[in-house]
């Protein structure tokens, strides 16, 4: 059985990972289709950094209510919404805001989470999730795979070490895997699996 | 008409808005929750389990609303 090359970047790549974003010889991973023999090596998903934006935007809505009622008290006439409705009701709609916004919170997250990508000792899988819409699991052997690439653009990613890595096959088939990990190394390991799995150890 | 007749009108309207808003909301938690089930049988990981018991909860909270909505008084 095809093992990963030994890489110094690997013991690395495992104390980096954040999150299970990284995780070299997952023991608690099984897919659907997974074959007999078949090992899981890598499984990844996006840098946990790429959260930011939609937490940064959770927290300004969980605030908000606080905010607008400090300053509604704050200004110089009576605009209490009190006078309009009851205590009960305004709970009602705290309640209600509150709700869509751990709705939010749970699709954006289950949006990165069940987004995987998964190398074994036979192919590379990639699973995206998209909530409310659609999940689409495409994967390649690892014998097919012809070029891969990485690429990290921009200030953030370069800083948290983050990128995407494109794999091309036999076919027209391109993979992406975006915001992984440790793209270099990731990169690194498909290639020299795929030349293993072939044979070419050159 | 009377400003009763009128707030009347407005609050049934902004009722039946708030109920159509919440039930749409119970339904897409509930999409989330039988998506995740889906994703489940997909892949397997440990974490799975509290994500499945915190949509669980989403959707238990957004029943509540829905009945917060058309059982509370005026």
């Amino acid at each position: 059985m095809p093992q990963i090359p030994s890489n110094p970047l690997a013991k690395l790549a495992e104390e980096r990972g954040m999150m299970g974003t990284l995780d070299i010889f997952p023991k608690d991973v099984k897919f659907q289709t997974q074959n007999r023999g078949e090992r899981v090596y890598i499984k990844s998903r996006a840098h946990p950094i790429v959260n930011l934006g939609w937490m940064f935007n959770v927290s300004i809505l969980i605030v908000l209510p606080v905010i607008i009622t400090i300053v509604v008290e704050a200004l110089p006439f009576d605009l209490s919404i009190r006078d309009y409705m009851s205590d009960l009701i305004l709970l009602v709609i705290g309640f209600i805001y509150y709700t869509l916004i751990l709705t939010i919170a749970i699709y954006n997250f289950i949006d990165w989470y069940y987004d995987f990508y998964l190398v074994t000792n036979q192919r590379i899988i990639n699973i995206q999730f998209d909530p409310l819409k659609h999940h689409k699991v495409s994967e390649a052997q690892l014998k097919n795979i012809e070029n891969v690439t990485e690429s990290v653009i921009g200030i953030i990613p370069n800083l948290f070490n983050y990128g995407k890595v494109r794999v091309q096959t036999a076919g027209t088939e391109q993979f992406v895997f975006r915001s992984v990990p440790e793209p270099g190394w990731f990169r690194d390991v498909i290639m020299d699996l795929s030349q293993y799995i072939r044979g070419d150890n050159t | 008409m009377s400003s009763e007749e009128l707030e009347a009108t407005v609050f049934a309207i902004f009722r039946i808005g708030a109920i159509f808003f919440a039930v749409l909301h119970f339904f897409v938690g509930l999409i989330l929750f039988r998506q995740i089930t889906t994703m489940k049988k997909i892949i397997t990981t440990k974490a799975q389990r509290y994500i499945l018991i915190v949509s669980l909860i989403h959707v238990i909270l957004l029943l509540i609303a829905v009945l917060l909505v058309i059982f509370v008084p005026n």
